[in-house]
């Protein structure tokens, strides 16, 4: 009840919504998810470039596009950025724009917070790109391993561009995370108990707690590592009695937990879109929610797979493959329930769809590998080299990236009043798929012959050139996916279909007004009493609950 | 529990992660010292002891301010006065530790205890300062009358309270660790 | 069988205190459930497994041999038994004893959750100092209070958790929090002790060898004093962090069975 009495206290908004400079000084949440987004964007762009200057040197062996320095600055900034100027943030504008609408609430429970969390991540950014034309980006690569990031090792001041770079990014992060969390647990409309929540919100809750854990374990590692470069401190440097191991006992500590945070978002938004497009509710609600708590618990139990090579023991290796093979089990589970919930559906493949069921097929590759990994040996075999970059990648941008295209597409409509084009939509995913498979299906191949990564060139050895040329045409074609990917938005922004209040016929609340929404979000929102409510008000006499209460649950 | 004190619990979760992984590495190269002064030889356990006293009952004085607070008792502003001050003390002495140690050639890197105390000690002390500015802003307000007795704000008052005394729980355990273990 | 292993699996040692705090706690149980025996299953269960830590061969392996032994065996009194104990008695039974106020009072104050799992918390910590656990490896009546010290803790900290009482219990949420900060409170003394520098317990670089097996621990089952080290601490660290992350399951599976109940203190807005 107080927050709506103190929402009647704030000054009307809309006003606000003209002219540029008011997006600067806006706490609205729709406003700072499309600003995240937007950055989001230009840093994939960013990334993208030096991933194909990376490409295009490594297209021929001996190869002298750029020197070996360079280079090593280009996949650092590109992994980087990617983690946390792209994944990071875009996760976090989606959820910042559709959380609130979905639990019913007319904002987060802090927007002043809320657009401070963007700001800084903006200028932690900015800041890390500015190291280009301060010296020389960061080169140790994107988890700037000691004793390389160490004062010794460094000729420019890249790495501490890196971390305080990072210290932003962490900031804005960790304050966002606090706030999702807040509005999940204290902002859902009556009725919207725990249980009744969209999959997408719980995700998103449980995946805040995860952060709040994780992102201080690097804030510690990056306070010591500054230490050591700023005021000539030796925590990570062996030759003075410190331990490089510690580094990355500390970066992984915290490096695991962040890629099931980048990962948490891509499932929160499948579990939206792959129902919807089937027409059934999620196979397993329970299984999705338990197995998601899982999983961040998990996360914190299994970081020393990336340690298998430094020499820890046996019995420590032993311990840790263990654990990382239990981690495959709720993933696994949530796969099952995403392919349940399609079977015997009657599917729409809408772009946003064809991206979320190639999501299940790419991340299951991802994850296999990934799997693979947990075999030590194997992993001795394959660490650091291309079948580890090919690894990522299917994770991560079949993952991650594939799911959020496919919120993008679900989602747009919502944002902006207007339909994304069909027709080039098709064209996008098609050119995405093909050219991420192209570029990355072969690296497995690379990396089992024995092609280290980092490497910024490699002898003339039979097929190592026709399988890197294979990889570039692929990250060229994905190039030409991005263009037509923006094209979509250009064209459609202009003169797309009007969208409606629900152009998908979806279930949850987001849909239930404007598009895009009115300032203060919902004139009114419907009553809710199960986990579908538009479902539940459009077929009242075959509303979730009644349908569960009959077949005995 | 309102929005507020949910916030600023579940920021405390998070500070307690990232002192844990300070004390973490203090511990390890408390096992594996390199070369340089260790705790033993720099550190003042009576003395920072006796500050630590300061810290300690301004969690008290914190409480009885709180107590205050809720009750409408006018003795709420000089309770937290008496906090600021204790508090004040706290840091106070924590600076002339500081001093001491870098007049006696033990500066953050001189060794791998000297940087992880001083890490620690120091990221303790910031939060210390940046609770005594939340207490100080309360103080303020309402000293100039503006401190109202509504559901937010009370809810505002505990959330500060909180953090306060999760500050001074960090400090049980940082002084136990880094001062205590060693002499005992 | 070889002769080491035969003396191994032979040494079982029937130690007073144990079998007839064992019995002791069994005839209380009987006693007071004498109507009401439909949980015993568990409660003996937990009794067992006391039973089975402090006679059975694993306590003279980690009295004598192996740290890694007696951490199993701590495991099995602070993650094993108490719960198994908490979950045998039953609801009726603790509610007519909840109703005397002394018992009722002391619950309030124990049940409570950062007191709970403070002395939870707290008491693996302190025993785990070398100068303490050193002391109670070389004298036995420290020892037995060592052992009660981890079991009475060990209870106070799950029963806001398995108690079978509703009302006393922790909230979902809560729950959740308070197993997770345990476990990360379980996993950084693991992390320590296995990190550790080998020789923190002396007592067990160069054991004696009662029972003629120290040759086939060190050399045939690969137990160096550094390994055993290691060994100890990975069993608190990851199999002792499962124990709490399956809590953390079983609170929410127990939640989303209980139906569409708020969970207390984390209502909406309105």
């Amino acid at each position: 009840m107080s927050d709506i009495a103190a929402a009647d206290r704030i000054a009307p908004v809309e006003a606000e919504r003209e002219g540029l400079l008011s997006w600067v000084a806006s706490v609205d949440h729709k406003q700072i998810g499309i600003m995240y987004l937007l950055s989001g964007l230009v840093f994939f762009g960013l990334g993208g470039l030096e991933a194909l200057i990376i490409r295009t040197q490594l297209a021929i062996p001996g190869n002298s596009i750029v020197t070996p320095d360079t280079f090593n600055q280009l996949f650092s900034m590109h992994g980087t950025t990617m983690i946390f100027l792209v994944i990071m943030p875009v996760m976090a504008g989606i959820t910042t724009y559709v959380l609130p609408l979905m639990i019913g609430a007319r904002d987060v429970a802090f927007p002043r917070l809320n657009a401070l969390s963007f700001w800084i991540q903006l200028f932690g950014g900015i800041l890390l790109y500015f190291s280009f034309v301060a010296g020389g980006a960061p080169n140790a690569g994107w988890f700037s391993y000691a004793p390389l990031s160490e004062p010794a090792y460094s000729f420019n001041n890249g790495v501490t561009y890196w971390i305080l770079g990072l210290a932003g990014v962490g900031i804005g992060s960790l304050a966002g995370a606090i706030n999702m969390a807040v509005t999940v647990l204290k902002l859902r409309v009556p009725g919207m108990t725990i249980r009744r929540l969209p999959l997408f919100a719980w995700i998103t809750m449980v995946n805040s707690f995860l952060m709040i854990f994780a992102l201080p374990v690097i804030n510690a590692a990056l306070v010591l590592l500054l230490a050591d470069r700023l005021l000539n401190a030796h925590i990570f440097t062996p030759a003075f009695g410190g331990s490089a191991v510690l580094w990355q006992h500390y970066f992984w500590g915290f490096g695991h937990p962040e890629v099931y945070i980048m990962i948490l978002p891509a499932f929160a938004i499948i579990s939206e879109v792959i129902p919807v497009f089937s027409g059934k509710p999620i196979y397993g609600y329970e299984f999705v929610a338990a197995s998601t708590v899982a999983i961040a618990f998990m996360s914190f139990a299994v970081w020393a797979h990336h340690m298998f090579a430094v020499g820890l023991g046996h019995l420590f290796d032993l311990f840790f493959g263990i654990s990382t093979m239990a981690i495959a089990v709720p993933t696994g589970i949530k796969i099952f329930n995403w392919t349940a919930t399609l079977y015997q559906g009657r599917i729409r493949f809408t772009t946003s769809m064809k991206f979320a069921v190639s999501f299940i097929v790419m991340f299951t590759i991802g994850g296999l590998s990934g799997v693979s990994f947990a075999v030590v040996p194997l992993d001795w075999q394959l660490t650091d080299t291309y079948y580890l970059v090919a690894h990522l990648h299917y994770v991560l941008f079949g993952g991650s990236i594939f799911a959020i295209f496919a919120g993008i597409y679900y989602w747009f409509p919502k944002m902006s009043g207007r339909m994304l084009d069909e027709r080039i939509g098709n064209w996008h995913f098609w050119t995405t798929f093909i050219g991420f498979n192209l570029t990355f299906l072969v690296q497995h191949l690379l990396g089992m012959m024995g092609m280290p990564r980092r490497v910024f060139t490699y002898p003339d050895w039979p097929w190592w050139m026709t399988l890197n040329m294979i990889s570039t045409i692929g990250a060229f074609t994905l190039l030409a996916s991005v263009i037509i990917f923006l094209w979509n938005i250009r064209i459609s922004l202009g003169a797309g279909a009007p969208a409606g209040d629900n152009p998908w016929d979806a279930w949850t609340l987001e849909w239930a007004t404007t598009s895009p929404p009115p300032a203060e979000n919902f004139a009114l929102v419907p009553p809710v009493r199960g986990r579908r409510p538009l479902w539940d008000l459009a077929h009242p006499d075959r509303a979730d609950e009644l349908v569960a209460a009959a077949s005995g649950e | 529990m309102s929005k507020s004190k949910l916030a600023v619990t579940l920021f405390i979760l998070s500070e307690a992660s990232f002192f844990a992984l300070l004390i973490i590495a203090y511990v390890y190269f408390h096992a594996y010292p390199g070369e340089g002064p260790t705790a033993a030889g720099s550190l003042n356990v009576g003395r920072t002891a006796i500050f630590s006293v300061f810290l300690f009952a301004s969690s008290a004085t914190m409480m009885l301010a709180s107590r205050s607070y809720r009750t409408r008792s006018s003795a709420m502003l000089g309770w937290l006065i008496v906090t600021l001050l204790l508090g004040g003390v706290f840091l106070f002495g924590q600076v002339r530790e500081y001093m001491g140690l870098y007049a006696a050639g033990v500066s953050a890197n001189r060794s791998l205890f000297a940087t992880t105390f001083f890490t620690l000690t120091g990221f303790h002390g910031l939060h210390v300062a940046i609770g005594l500015l939340a207490i100080g802003a309360v103080a303020i307000l309402a000293g100039s009358g503006s401190l109202g007795v509504s559901a937010r704000e009370e809810e505002a008052f505990g959330s500060v309270e909180i953090y306060w005394h999760f500050v001074d729980a960090v400090w049980v355990v940082i002084f136990s660790i880094v001062y205590l273990w060693e002499f005992l | 069988m070889s002769e080491p292993v035969g003396n191994l699996l032979r040494a079982w040692e029937f130690e007073p205190s144990v079998v007839i705090g064992c019995a002791v706690l069994l005839a209380l149980y009987g006693v007071a459930h004498r109507d009401d025996p439909w949980r015993a299953g568990w409660f003996v269960a937990g009794a067992a497994a006391i039973f089975l830590a402090l006679v059975s061969p694993l306590d003279v392996l980690s009295d004598t041999y192996l740290f890694s032994a007696h951490m199993a065996q701590h495991l099995m009194l602070v993650l094993v038994a108490p719960p198994l104990l908490i979950a045998g008695l039953s609801p009726r039974m603790v509610r007519r004893a909840m109703k005397i106020a002394a018992a009722a009072r002391i619950e309030r104050v124990l049940g409570n959750a950062i007191v709970a799992w403070t002395i939870g918390m707290a008491t693996l910590w302190v025993w785990h100092a070398p100068s303490l656990y050193n002391a109670a490896l070389a004298d036995e009546d420290l020892h037995i209070v060592e052992h009660l010290c981890f079991l009475i803790s060990a209870t106070i900290y799950w029963w806001p958790i398995v108690s079978p009482v509703e009302e006393v219990r922790m909230a979902a949420m809560p729950a959740v929090m308070y197993l997770a900060t345990g476990a990360v409170a379980n996993s950084v003394l693991a992390i320590l002790l296995t990190f550790a520098r080998p020789g923190l317990y002396p007592a067990y670089l160069d054991p004696p060898d009662p029972l003629g097996i120290l040759t086939m621990v060190r050399a045939q089952w690969g137990l160096t004093p550094a390994a055993d080290q290691q060994l100890g601490g990975l069993l608190m660290w990851i199999p002792g962090g499962m124990v709490f992350m399956g809590a953390v399951v079983w609170v929410i599976a127990r939640w989303y069975a209980a139906g569409d109940r708020e969970i207390h203190g984390i209502a909406p807005a309105g």
